[in-house]
Protein backbone atom coordinates (compact mmCIF):
# COMPACT_ATOMS: atom_id res chain seq x y z
CA UNK A 1 0.00 0.00 0.00
CA UNK A 2 1.45 3.54 -0.72
CA UNK A 3 1.64 5.73 1.86
CA UNK A 4 0.34 9.57 1.57
CA UNK A 5 2.79 11.85 1.26
CA UNK A 6 4.91 13.35 3.54
CA UNK A 7 3.35 16.66 3.90
CA UNK A 8 -0.31 14.81 4.14
CA UNK A 9 0.92 12.51 7.12
CA UNK A 10 2.12 15.68 9.47
CA UNK A 11 -1.27 17.68 8.50
CA UNK A 12 -3.16 14.13 8.98
CA UNK A 13 -1.55 14.31 12.95
CA UNK A 14 -1.00 17.50 13.75
CA UNK A 15 -5.14 17.56 12.65
CA UNK A 16 -5.72 14.57 14.76
CA UNK A 17 -3.55 16.22 18.28
CA UNK A 18 -5.43 19.54 17.53
CA UNK A 19 -9.37 18.34 17.32
CA UNK A 20 -8.71 15.65 20.23
CA UNK A 21 -6.48 18.74 22.42
CA UNK A 22 -9.79 20.76 21.49
CA UNK A 23 -12.29 18.44 22.38
CA UNK A 24 -10.71 17.67 26.35
CA UNK A 25 -10.23 21.25 26.73
CA UNK A 26 -14.35 22.09 25.59
CA UNK A 27 -15.02 18.83 27.77
CA UNK A 28 -12.79 20.25 31.05
CA UNK A 29 -14.44 23.77 30.48
CA UNK A 30 -18.17 22.13 29.73
CA UNK A 31 -18.02 19.90 33.05
CA UNK A 32 -16.61 22.76 35.11
CA UNK A 33 -19.79 25.06 34.01
CA UNK A 34 -22.12 22.44 34.57
CA UNK A 35 -20.91 21.61 37.86
CA UNK A 36 -21.25 25.54 38.42
CA UNK A 37 -24.88 25.71 37.03
CA UNK A 38 -26.20 22.53 38.53
CA UNK A 39 -25.23 24.20 41.72
CA UNK A 40 -27.40 27.48 41.26
CA UNK A 41 -29.91 24.92 40.35
CA UNK A 42 -29.99 22.94 43.22
CA UNK A 43 -30.96 25.97 45.80
CA UNK A 44 -34.16 26.15 44.64
CA UNK A 45 -33.94 29.94 45.06
CA UNK A 46 -36.92 30.65 43.58
CA UNK A 47 -38.92 27.99 45.39
CA UNK A 48 -37.54 29.20 49.16
CA UNK A 49 -38.33 32.81 48.35
CA UNK A 50 -41.44 32.19 46.84
CA UNK A 51 -42.92 29.55 49.71
CA UNK A 52 -41.57 32.15 52.53
CA UNK A 53 -43.67 34.51 50.67
CA UNK A 54 -46.50 32.26 50.67
CA UNK A 55 -46.55 31.69 54.21
CA UNK A 56 -45.99 35.23 55.25
CA UNK A 57 -48.17 36.60 52.72
CA UNK A 58 -49.37 39.66 55.53
CA UNK A 59 -46.44 40.62 56.23
CA UNK A 60 -44.43 40.55 53.15
CA UNK A 61 -45.98 43.38 50.21
CA UNK A 62 -45.95 41.27 46.66
CA UNK A 63 -44.24 44.49 44.98
CA UNK A 64 -41.06 43.89 47.55
CA UNK A 65 -41.02 40.50 46.67
CA UNK A 66 -41.58 40.06 43.07
CA UNK A 67 -38.50 41.78 41.94
CA UNK A 68 -36.50 39.18 43.97
CA UNK A 69 -38.31 36.38 42.49
CA UNK A 70 -37.70 38.00 38.98
CA UNK A 71 -33.78 38.62 39.52
CA UNK A 72 -33.41 34.82 40.84
CA UNK A 73 -35.36 33.84 37.08
CA UNK A 74 -33.12 36.08 35.52
CA UNK A 75 -29.82 34.36 36.96
CA UNK A 76 -31.04 31.00 36.23
CA UNK A 77 -32.18 31.84 32.68
CA UNK A 78 -28.75 33.68 32.14
CA UNK A 79 -26.98 31.04 33.43
CA UNK A 80 -29.60 28.61 31.19
CA UNK A 81 -28.45 30.93 27.88
CA UNK A 82 -24.84 31.13 28.68
CA UNK A 83 -24.74 27.04 29.14
CA UNK A 84 -26.17 27.10 25.62
CA UNK A 85 -23.95 29.93 24.19
CA UNK A 86 -20.40 28.32 25.80
CA UNK A 87 -21.71 24.69 24.06
CA UNK A 88 -21.93 26.95 20.58
CA UNK A 89 -18.95 28.45 21.03
CA UNK A 90 -16.52 25.88 22.24
CA UNK A 91 -17.62 23.75 19.40
CA UNK A 92 -16.96 26.71 16.91
CA UNK A 93 -13.73 27.14 18.69
CA UNK A 94 -12.72 23.96 18.24
CA UNK A 95 -13.53 24.39 14.31
CA UNK A 96 -12.12 27.23 13.63
CA UNK A 97 -9.09 27.52 15.36
CA UNK A 98 -8.48 23.65 14.11
CA UNK A 99 -9.16 25.32 10.37
CA UNK A 100 -6.94 28.04 11.11
CA UNK A 101 -3.90 26.04 12.58
CA UNK A 102 -4.03 23.77 9.48
CA UNK A 103 -3.54 26.63 6.98
CA UNK A 104 -0.67 28.01 8.94
CA UNK A 105 0.60 23.80 8.95
CA UNK A 106 -0.23 23.56 5.19
CA UNK A 107 1.84 27.02 4.59
CA UNK A 108 4.67 26.10 7.23
CA UNK A 109 4.99 22.62 5.23
CA UNK A 110 4.61 24.37 2.20
CA UNK A 111 7.66 26.06 2.78
CA UNK A 112 9.64 23.22 4.42
CA UNK A 113 8.78 20.09 1.56
CA UNK A 114 8.90 22.73 -1.67
CA UNK A 115 12.78 22.90 -1.70
CA UNK A 116 12.58 18.99 -1.02
CA UNK A 117 10.67 18.82 -3.93
CA UNK A 118 13.04 21.27 -6.12
CA UNK A 119 15.98 19.14 -4.59
CA UNK A 120 13.76 15.85 -6.06
CA UNK A 121 13.54 17.72 -9.44
CA UNK A 122 17.06 18.79 -9.61
CA UNK A 123 18.67 15.13 -8.73
CA UNK A 124 15.83 13.55 -11.19
CA UNK A 125 17.53 15.97 -13.87
CA UNK A 126 21.36 15.32 -12.54
CA UNK A 127 20.30 11.57 -13.37
CA UNK A 128 19.34 12.39 -16.82
CA UNK A 129 23.07 14.00 -17.25
CA UNK A 130 21.98 17.92 -16.76
CA UNK A 131 24.75 19.34 -14.60
CA UNK A 132 23.64 22.84 -15.17
CA UNK A 133 20.88 22.48 -13.18
CA UNK A 134 20.77 24.73 -10.07
CA UNK A 135 18.51 24.66 -7.25
CA UNK A 136 16.53 27.76 -6.13
CA UNK A 137 17.99 28.82 -2.71
CA UNK A 138 15.11 29.55 -0.26
CA UNK A 139 16.40 31.90 2.55
CA UNK A 140 14.06 30.71 5.17
CA UNK A 141 13.98 27.02 5.03
CA UNK A 142 15.75 25.06 7.37
CA UNK A 143 17.48 23.06 4.37
CA UNK A 144 19.04 26.06 2.92
CA UNK A 145 22.21 24.94 4.01
CA UNK A 146 22.02 21.94 2.01
CA UNK A 147 20.83 23.83 -1.03
CA UNK A 148 23.75 25.98 -0.94
CA UNK A 149 26.20 22.85 -0.47
CA UNK A 150 24.41 21.12 -2.96
CA UNK A 151 24.78 23.71 -6.18
CA UNK A 152 28.39 24.22 -5.17
CA UNK A 153 28.71 20.60 -5.46
CA UNK A 154 27.04 21.00 -8.86
CA UNK A 155 29.46 23.95 -10.05
CA UNK A 156 31.96 21.57 -8.78
CA UNK A 157 30.92 18.25 -10.69
CA UNK A 158 30.34 20.18 -13.95
CA UNK A 159 33.71 21.87 -13.73
CA UNK A 160 35.30 18.32 -13.60
CA UNK A 161 33.26 17.31 -16.64
CA UNK A 162 34.21 20.27 -18.81
CA UNK A 163 38.09 19.27 -17.52
CA UNK A 164 37.58 15.30 -18.40
CA UNK A 165 35.77 16.28 -21.34
CA UNK A 166 38.85 18.01 -22.84
CA UNK A 167 41.30 15.68 -21.32
CA UNK A 168 39.38 13.30 -23.31
CA UNK A 169 39.58 15.33 -26.36
CA UNK A 170 43.24 15.30 -25.78
CA UNK A 171 43.38 11.93 -25.80
CA UNK A 172 41.55 11.30 -28.54
CA UNK A 173 42.94 13.50 -30.58
CA UNK A 174 46.77 11.84 -29.03
CA UNK A 175 45.84 8.56 -29.87
CA UNK A 176 44.56 10.06 -33.55
CA UNK A 177 47.88 11.29 -34.25
CA UNK A 178 49.49 8.06 -32.60
CA UNK A 179 47.49 5.84 -35.35
CA UNK A 180 48.05 8.46 -38.17
CA UNK A 181 51.95 8.87 -37.62
CA UNK A 182 51.28 4.45 -37.18
CA UNK A 183 49.51 4.34 -40.58
CA UNK A 184 51.67 6.61 -42.45
CA UNK A 185 54.66 5.24 -41.29
CA UNK A 186 53.95 1.62 -42.29
CA UNK A 187 53.51 2.57 -46.32
CA UNK A 188 57.03 5.03 -45.71
CA UNK A 189 59.45 2.02 -45.00
CA UNK A 190 58.52 0.11 -48.62
CA UNK A 191 58.32 3.51 -50.45
CA UNK A 192 62.06 4.69 -49.01
CA UNK A 193 63.04 0.65 -49.61
CA UNK A 194 61.64 0.74 -52.69
CA UNK A 195 62.94 4.50 -54.04
CA UNK A 196 66.55 3.72 -52.88
CA UNK A 197 66.50 0.17 -54.20
CA UNK A 198 65.52 2.06 -57.82
CA UNK A 199 68.33 4.71 -57.02
CA UNK A 200 71.23 2.32 -56.14
CA UNK A 201 70.31 0.03 -59.39
CA UNK A 202 69.95 3.16 -61.50
CA UNK A 203 73.51 4.64 -60.10
CA UNK A 204 74.48 0.90 -60.71
CA UNK A 205 73.54 0.44 -63.95
CA UNK A 206 72.07 -2.34 -63.56
CA UNK A 207 71.04 -4.92 -65.90
CA UNK A 208 67.23 -6.25 -64.60
CA UNK A 209 66.81 -2.23 -63.63
CA UNK A 210 63.72 -2.45 -65.87
CA UNK A 211 62.05 -5.39 -64.49
CA UNK A 212 63.28 -3.56 -60.71
CA UNK A 213 61.53 -0.45 -61.83
CA UNK A 214 58.40 -1.89 -62.42
CA UNK A 215 58.04 -4.15 -59.13
CA UNK A 216 59.10 -0.74 -57.20
CA UNK A 217 56.81 1.56 -58.88
CA UNK A 218 53.81 -1.43 -57.85
CA UNK A 219 54.92 -1.14 -54.18
CA UNK A 220 54.82 2.64 -54.51
CA UNK A 221 51.41 2.52 -56.36
CA UNK A 222 50.14 0.26 -53.80
CA UNK A 223 51.40 2.22 -50.44
CA UNK A 224 50.27 5.45 -51.86
CA UNK A 225 46.75 3.38 -52.62
CA UNK A 226 46.57 2.78 -49.31
CA UNK A 227 47.49 6.30 -47.92
CA UNK A 228 45.01 8.09 -50.17
CA UNK A 229 42.31 4.89 -47.75
CA UNK A 230 43.52 5.76 -44.90
CA UNK A 231 43.26 9.65 -45.51
CA UNK A 232 39.66 9.18 -46.91
CA UNK A 233 38.11 7.01 -44.00
CA UNK A 234 39.75 9.48 -41.58
CA UNK A 235 38.15 11.91 -43.63
CA UNK A 236 34.72 10.75 -43.91
CA UNK A 237 34.85 10.53 -40.29
CA UNK A 238 35.76 13.60 -39.38
CA UNK A 239 33.32 15.16 -42.03
CA UNK A 240 30.49 13.03 -41.10
CA UNK A 241 27.71 15.07 -42.84
CA UNK A 242 24.44 16.34 -41.05
CA UNK A 243 21.53 13.53 -41.01
CA UNK A 244 18.69 13.54 -43.94
CA UNK A 245 15.83 12.39 -42.45
CA UNK A 246 12.75 10.88 -44.25
CA UNK A 247 9.89 8.20 -43.36
CA UNK A 248 10.78 5.08 -45.44
CA UNK A 249 10.51 1.15 -45.13
CA UNK A 250 13.38 0.37 -43.21
CA UNK A 251 12.90 -4.25 -43.54
CA UNK A 252 12.92 -3.35 -47.59
CA UNK A 253 16.47 -1.35 -46.97
CA UNK A 254 17.77 -4.94 -45.29
CA UNK A 255 16.49 -7.03 -47.85
CA UNK A 256 18.16 -4.35 -50.29
CA UNK A 257 21.64 -4.97 -48.36
CA UNK A 258 21.88 -8.50 -48.08
CA UNK A 259 22.35 -10.12 -51.65
CA UNK A 260 25.73 -9.26 -52.25
CA UNK A 261 26.34 -11.43 -48.62
CA UNK A 262 24.76 -14.31 -49.47
CA UNK A 263 27.83 -16.00 -50.51
CA UNK A 264 29.68 -15.64 -47.68
CA UNK A 265 27.88 -16.30 -44.98
CA UNK A 266 24.12 -18.24 -44.62
CA UNK A 267 21.86 -15.38 -43.59
CA UNK A 268 18.22 -15.62 -42.07
CA UNK A 269 15.93 -12.33 -42.10
CA UNK A 270 13.29 -12.64 -39.44
CA UNK A 271 11.53 -9.04 -40.01
CA UNK A 272 8.34 -8.34 -38.56
CA UNK A 273 6.30 -7.14 -41.26
CA UNK A 274 4.12 -5.09 -38.88
CA UNK A 275 6.66 -2.46 -38.30
CA UNK A 276 5.56 0.65 -39.09
CA UNK A 277 7.80 2.85 -41.36
CA UNK A 278 11.24 4.29 -40.07
CA UNK A 279 11.79 7.70 -39.48
CA UNK A 280 15.77 7.85 -40.07
CA UNK A 281 18.71 8.82 -42.26
CA UNK A 282 18.56 6.38 -45.08
CA UNK A 283 22.20 6.38 -46.18
CA UNK A 284 23.14 6.50 -42.72
CA UNK A 285 21.40 3.66 -41.69
CA UNK A 286 22.42 1.68 -44.92
CA UNK A 287 26.23 2.27 -43.73
CA UNK A 288 24.88 0.75 -39.97
CA UNK A 289 23.92 -2.05 -41.77
CA UNK A 290 26.69 -2.54 -43.87
CA UNK A 291 29.01 -2.07 -41.16
CA UNK A 292 27.36 -4.39 -39.06
CA UNK A 293 26.70 -7.05 -41.58
CA UNK A 294 30.32 -6.87 -43.04
CA UNK A 295 32.16 -7.00 -39.24
CA UNK A 296 29.98 -10.12 -38.83
CA UNK A 297 31.38 -11.67 -41.78
CA UNK A 298 34.75 -10.81 -40.92
CA UNK A 299 34.47 -12.49 -37.73
CA UNK A 300 33.02 -15.76 -39.57
CA UNK A 301 36.08 -16.83 -42.22
CA UNK A 302 34.29 -20.03 -42.36
CA UNK A 303 31.21 -19.51 -43.63
CA UNK A 304 28.90 -19.37 -40.31
CA UNK A 305 25.38 -18.41 -40.10
CA UNK A 306 24.14 -14.70 -39.54
CA UNK A 307 20.33 -13.73 -38.08
CA UNK A 308 19.24 -10.33 -39.12
CA UNK A 309 15.57 -9.25 -37.28
CA UNK A 310 14.00 -6.40 -36.91
CA UNK A 311 10.43 -5.85 -34.52
CA UNK A 312 8.59 -2.89 -33.35
CA UNK A 313 8.19 -2.86 -29.17
CA UNK A 314 6.62 -0.31 -27.03
CA UNK A 315 7.67 2.17 -29.44
CA UNK A 316 11.07 1.36 -30.55
CA UNK A 317 12.46 -0.13 -33.47
CA UNK A 318 14.80 -3.17 -32.69
CA UNK A 319 17.59 -4.60 -34.87
CA UNK A 320 19.59 -7.52 -33.87
CA UNK A 321 22.36 -8.91 -36.12
CA UNK A 322 23.94 -12.39 -35.10
CA UNK A 323 26.72 -13.50 -36.11
CA UNK A 324 28.34 -17.56 -35.08
CA UNK A 325 31.58 -16.38 -34.80
CA UNK A 326 34.93 -16.65 -32.11
CA UNK A 327 32.93 -13.89 -30.45
CA UNK A 328 34.53 -11.07 -28.87
CA UNK A 329 36.94 -11.68 -26.34
CA UNK A 330 36.06 -9.74 -22.96
CA UNK A 331 38.80 -7.43 -22.40
CA UNK A 332 37.78 -5.58 -26.07
CA UNK A 333 34.15 -5.39 -25.39
CA UNK A 334 34.57 -2.31 -23.35
CA UNK A 335 36.52 -0.95 -26.09
CA UNK A 336 35.37 -1.79 -30.00
CA UNK A 337 32.87 1.49 -30.23
CA UNK A 338 36.16 3.80 -29.54
CA UNK A 339 37.46 5.46 -32.47
CA UNK A 340 40.72 3.86 -34.04
CA UNK A 341 40.28 0.86 -32.21
CA UNK A 342 40.83 -2.23 -33.82
CA UNK A 343 41.79 -6.06 -34.04
CA UNK A 344 42.33 -6.15 -37.70
CA UNK A 345 45.05 -5.92 -39.27
CA UNK A 346 43.80 -3.85 -42.27
CA UNK A 347 41.18 -1.92 -40.87
CA UNK A 348 41.37 1.65 -39.38
CA UNK A 349 39.05 1.41 -36.10
CA UNK A 350 36.75 3.85 -37.48
CA UNK A 351 33.21 1.27 -38.73
CA UNK A 352 31.60 0.93 -35.16
CA UNK A 353 32.60 4.23 -34.12
CA UNK A 354 30.75 5.40 -36.97
CA UNK A 355 28.17 3.16 -36.44
CA UNK A 356 27.24 4.35 -32.99
CA UNK A 357 27.96 7.53 -33.85
CA UNK A 358 24.78 7.37 -36.24
CA UNK A 359 22.72 5.55 -33.87
CA UNK A 360 23.55 8.49 -31.64
CA UNK A 361 22.13 10.41 -33.92
CA UNK A 362 18.90 8.36 -34.32
CA UNK A 363 18.63 9.29 -30.34
CA UNK A 364 19.18 5.27 -30.02
CA UNK A 365 21.47 2.57 -28.44
CA UNK A 366 23.63 0.23 -29.50
CA UNK A 367 24.55 -3.24 -27.44
CA UNK A 368 26.81 -6.00 -27.91
CA UNK A 369 26.21 -9.64 -26.20
CA UNK A 370 28.73 -11.86 -27.12
CA UNK A 371 30.05 -15.11 -25.85
CA UNK A 372 33.35 -17.30 -26.48
CA UNK A 373 32.81 -19.66 -29.60
CA UNK A 374 29.10 -18.81 -29.85
CA UNK A 375 29.27 -15.49 -31.42
CA UNK A 376 28.18 -11.87 -31.28
CA UNK A 377 25.15 -10.19 -31.21
CA UNK A 378 24.58 -5.59 -31.97
CA UNK A 379 21.11 -5.10 -30.92
CA UNK A 380 20.11 -1.67 -32.15
CA UNK A 381 17.18 0.28 -30.31
CA UNK A 382 15.86 3.65 -31.95
CA UNK A 383 12.78 5.59 -30.87
CA UNK A 384 13.30 8.78 -32.80
CA UNK A 385 9.34 9.88 -33.57
CA UNK A 386 8.75 12.36 -36.67
CA UNK A 387 7.58 14.63 -34.32
CA UNK A 388 11.30 14.54 -32.74
CA UNK A 389 12.84 16.27 -36.26
CA UNK A 390 12.70 20.28 -35.19
CA UNK A 391 14.28 19.17 -31.68
CA UNK A 392 16.62 16.45 -33.32
CA UNK A 393 17.82 18.76 -36.03
CA UNK A 394 18.26 21.73 -33.46
CA UNK A 395 20.42 19.42 -31.37
CA UNK A 396 22.72 17.38 -33.74
CA UNK A 397 22.62 19.70 -37.08
CA UNK A 398 25.93 20.84 -37.01
CA UNK B 1 -9.12 6.29 23.41
CA UNK B 2 -10.69 5.50 20.02
CA UNK B 3 -13.72 5.51 21.96
CA UNK B 4 -13.30 8.31 23.87
CA UNK B 5 -12.45 10.35 20.45
CA UNK B 6 -15.72 8.82 19.17
CA UNK B 7 -17.52 9.75 22.17
CA UNK B 8 -16.50 13.37 21.93
CA UNK B 9 -17.38 13.39 18.30
CA UNK B 10 -21.04 12.45 18.98
CA UNK B 11 -21.28 14.57 21.82
CA UNK B 12 -19.84 17.66 19.60
CA UNK B 13 -22.66 16.18 16.90
CA UNK B 14 -25.54 16.39 18.76
CA UNK B 15 -23.75 19.28 20.32
CA UNK B 16 -24.52 21.15 16.64
CA UNK B 17 -27.57 18.75 16.55
CA UNK B 18 -29.05 20.95 19.00
CA UNK B 19 -27.83 23.86 17.50
CA UNK B 20 -30.07 23.54 14.24
CA UNK B 21 -32.99 22.07 16.37
CA UNK B 22 -32.95 25.41 19.02
CA UNK B 23 -33.75 27.50 15.52
CA UNK B 24 -37.50 27.00 13.93
CA UNK B 25 -38.98 28.74 10.92
CA UNK B 26 -42.41 30.24 12.01
CA UNK B 27 -45.35 30.40 9.69
CA UNK B 28 -48.99 31.63 9.83
CA UNK B 29 -51.47 28.95 9.89
CA UNK B 30 -55.29 28.82 9.60
CA UNK B 31 -55.39 32.38 7.95
CA UNK B 32 -58.48 34.10 6.36
CA UNK B 33 -60.02 37.26 5.37
CA UNK B 34 -63.27 39.12 5.19
CA UNK B 35 -65.14 41.84 5.19
CA UNK B 36 -67.17 42.27 8.67
CA UNK B 37 -68.84 45.51 9.77
CA UNK B 38 -67.79 47.24 6.52
CA UNK B 39 -63.85 46.37 7.50
CA UNK B 40 -61.40 44.09 5.81
CA UNK B 41 -60.42 41.72 8.99
CA UNK B 42 -57.71 39.13 9.27
CA UNK B 43 -57.67 35.91 11.92
CA UNK B 44 -54.86 33.90 11.99
CA UNK B 45 -52.44 31.96 13.82
CA UNK B 46 -48.38 31.21 14.77
CA UNK B 47 -47.36 28.10 14.45
CA UNK B 48 -43.79 26.40 14.83
CA UNK B 49 -42.72 29.29 16.44
CA UNK B 50 -41.74 28.23 20.10
CA UNK B 51 -38.14 26.76 21.25
CA UNK B 52 -37.67 25.67 24.64
CA UNK B 53 -35.75 28.72 24.90
CA UNK B 54 -38.31 31.07 24.37
CA UNK B 55 -40.31 29.37 26.60
CA UNK B 56 -37.83 29.56 29.00
CA UNK B 57 -37.89 33.13 28.94
CA UNK B 58 -41.39 33.74 28.62
CA UNK B 59 -41.65 31.71 32.13
CA UNK B 60 -38.83 33.73 33.74
CA UNK B 61 -41.61 36.69 34.00
CA UNK B 62 -39.80 38.73 31.42
CA UNK B 63 -42.25 40.77 28.75
CA UNK B 64 -42.06 39.75 25.69
CA UNK B 65 -43.52 41.49 22.57
CA UNK B 66 -44.68 39.93 19.42
CA UNK B 67 -45.71 42.49 17.06
CA UNK B 68 -47.39 42.14 13.92
CA UNK B 69 -46.78 44.68 11.44
CA UNK B 70 -49.99 44.85 8.34
CA UNK B 71 -49.21 46.24 4.76
CA UNK B 72 -51.72 46.66 1.82
CA UNK B 73 -50.20 47.12 -1.37
CA UNK B 74 -51.90 47.53 -4.59
CA UNK B 75 -51.74 44.59 -6.78
CA UNK B 76 -48.15 44.48 -8.96
CA UNK B 77 -46.21 47.09 -6.95
CA UNK B 78 -43.85 46.77 -3.76
CA UNK B 79 -44.77 50.03 -2.03
CA UNK B 80 -47.22 49.77 0.61
CA UNK B 81 -50.51 51.80 0.49
CA UNK B 82 -51.01 51.71 3.98
CA UNK B 83 -48.92 50.34 7.26
CA UNK B 84 -50.28 49.26 10.51
CA UNK B 85 -48.85 46.79 13.61
CA UNK B 86 -50.65 45.93 16.45
CA UNK B 87 -48.55 44.16 19.38
CA UNK B 88 -49.08 41.03 21.63
CA UNK B 89 -47.53 40.96 25.07
CA UNK B 90 -47.00 38.13 27.61
CA UNK B 91 -45.74 38.47 30.94
CA UNK B 92 -45.63 35.88 34.00
CA UNK B 93 -46.23 36.84 37.28
CA UNK B 94 -43.77 35.71 39.34
CA UNK B 95 -45.35 35.59 42.55
CA UNK B 96 -48.80 34.59 41.82
CA UNK B 97 -48.09 32.25 38.75
CA UNK B 98 -50.09 33.39 36.15
CA UNK B 99 -49.75 34.87 32.73
CA UNK B 100 -51.20 37.99 31.25
CA UNK B 101 -51.28 38.30 27.92
CA UNK B 102 -52.02 42.28 25.96
CA UNK B 103 -53.17 42.67 22.62
CA UNK B 104 -53.29 46.28 21.61
CA UNK B 105 -55.92 45.40 19.01
CA UNK B 106 -58.68 44.12 21.94
CA UNK B 107 -59.13 46.25 25.27
CA UNK B 108 -59.13 43.70 27.41
CA UNK B 109 -56.32 41.31 29.16
CA UNK B 110 -56.19 37.72 29.18
CA UNK B 111 -55.37 35.82 32.18
CA UNK B 112 -53.90 32.57 31.85
CA UNK B 113 -52.77 30.10 34.80
CA UNK B 114 -51.44 27.21 32.02
CA UNK B 115 -48.67 27.89 30.37
CA UNK B 116 -49.97 25.51 26.92
CA UNK B 117 -53.45 27.90 26.84
CA UNK B 118 -51.38 31.22 27.12
CA UNK B 119 -48.88 30.18 24.32
CA UNK B 120 -52.14 28.97 22.05
CA UNK B 121 -53.55 32.65 22.54
CA UNK B 122 -50.00 34.66 22.39
CA UNK B 123 -49.65 34.12 18.78
CA UNK B 124 -53.33 34.03 18.19
CA UNK B 125 -55.05 37.03 15.49
CA UNK B 126 -58.49 37.20 15.38
CA UNK B 127 -60.41 39.33 13.41
CA UNK B 128 -57.29 42.01 12.96
CA UNK B 129 -58.71 45.27 11.64
CA UNK B 130 -56.74 46.00 8.53
CA UNK B 131 -58.75 48.84 6.34
CA UNK B 132 -61.78 49.99 5.87
CA UNK B 133 -63.94 49.26 3.19
CA UNK B 134 -63.95 52.67 1.73
CA UNK B 135 -59.95 52.74 1.33
CA UNK B 136 -59.95 50.35 -1.57
CA UNK B 137 -61.54 51.80 -5.39
CA UNK B 138 -63.51 50.20 -7.87
CA UNK B 139 -61.64 48.28 -10.56
CA UNK B 140 -58.17 48.26 -8.73
CA UNK B 141 -56.69 45.28 -6.98
CA UNK B 142 -55.21 44.62 -3.81
CA UNK B 143 -53.61 42.61 -1.36
CA UNK B 144 -52.09 42.83 1.84
CA UNK B 145 -49.37 41.47 3.50
CA UNK B 146 -48.93 40.19 7.77
CA UNK B 147 -45.38 40.13 9.16
CA UNK B 148 -44.37 38.71 12.79
CA UNK B 149 -41.43 39.28 14.48
CA UNK B 150 -40.52 39.14 18.25
CA UNK B 151 -38.80 42.34 20.13
CA UNK B 152 -35.42 41.31 21.54
CA UNK B 153 -35.50 41.15 25.63
CA UNK B 154 -33.30 43.59 27.87
CA UNK B 155 -32.45 41.95 31.16
CA UNK B 156 -32.76 45.23 33.47
CA UNK B 157 -29.51 45.89 35.83
CA UNK B 158 -27.72 42.92 33.77
CA UNK B 159 -27.89 45.21 30.44
CA UNK B 160 -28.32 42.27 28.78
CA UNK B 161 -30.41 41.92 25.34
CA UNK B 162 -31.73 38.24 24.58
CA UNK B 163 -31.99 38.69 20.81
CA UNK B 164 -35.43 36.29 20.35
CA UNK B 165 -35.38 36.66 16.51
CA UNK B 166 -32.52 34.63 16.45
CA UNK B 167 -34.62 31.94 17.60
CA UNK B 168 -36.85 32.42 14.72
CA UNK B 169 -33.74 32.56 12.33
CA UNK B 170 -34.06 36.33 11.81
CA UNK B 171 -36.83 35.73 9.28
CA UNK B 172 -40.48 36.95 10.35
CA UNK B 173 -43.26 34.77 9.84
CA UNK B 174 -45.04 36.36 7.14
CA UNK B 175 -48.87 35.79 5.51
CA UNK B 176 -49.49 37.36 2.05
CA UNK B 177 -53.15 37.34 0.89
CA UNK B 178 -54.14 36.55 -2.58
CA UNK B 179 -55.10 39.46 -4.60
CA UNK B 180 -58.36 40.96 -4.49
CA UNK B 181 -60.72 43.75 -5.55
CA UNK B 182 -63.47 45.94 -4.00
CA UNK B 183 -66.11 43.12 -5.76
CA UNK B 184 -64.10 40.13 -4.18
CA UNK B 185 -64.93 41.64 -1.04
CA UNK B 186 -68.50 42.43 -1.24
CA UNK B 187 -69.03 39.32 -3.18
Amino acid sequence: MKLPSFKIQIIAIMFILLVLSGLLTRFFFMTQFNDYSQDITSLNLYDKVHDLYSKHKNAIDKEEVSPILTDINKIELTTYLFRKDMTLYSTLYVVISGLVVLIILLIFLTLITRPFNRLQAGTKKIAAGDLKVRIRESRFSPINGLIVSFNNMLEELESNRDKLLQAEKDMMWREMAQVMAHEIKNPLTPLRLSTERMEMKYWGKSENFDKIFQDSMEVINEEISNLQHLVKEFSKFARMPSANFEEYDINEQIRDIIPPYRGKADITLALDPEIPEFFGDKMQMKQVFVNLIQNAIQAMPARGIMDISSKYEDGAFIFTIKDSGDGIPPEDMERIFRPYYTTKEKGTGLGLSIVKRIINQHQGTIEVESKKDEGTIFIIKINLKKKDREDYNENFSD
Amino acid sequence: MLEALSKQITTLVIAAGSLFSSHVTPIFDNCSYRLQDNVLVFSGRIVNCYTKDIEQIMQSGQQILLEFTYRIHEQGSEIPLHVNSETHSIKYDVVDRFFTIDKTEERESFIFLDFNEAKQHFILLENLNIQHIDFFEEGREYFFEVTASLHPVYLEEMEKNIELMKYWNNKPATYRSPAFSLHDLES
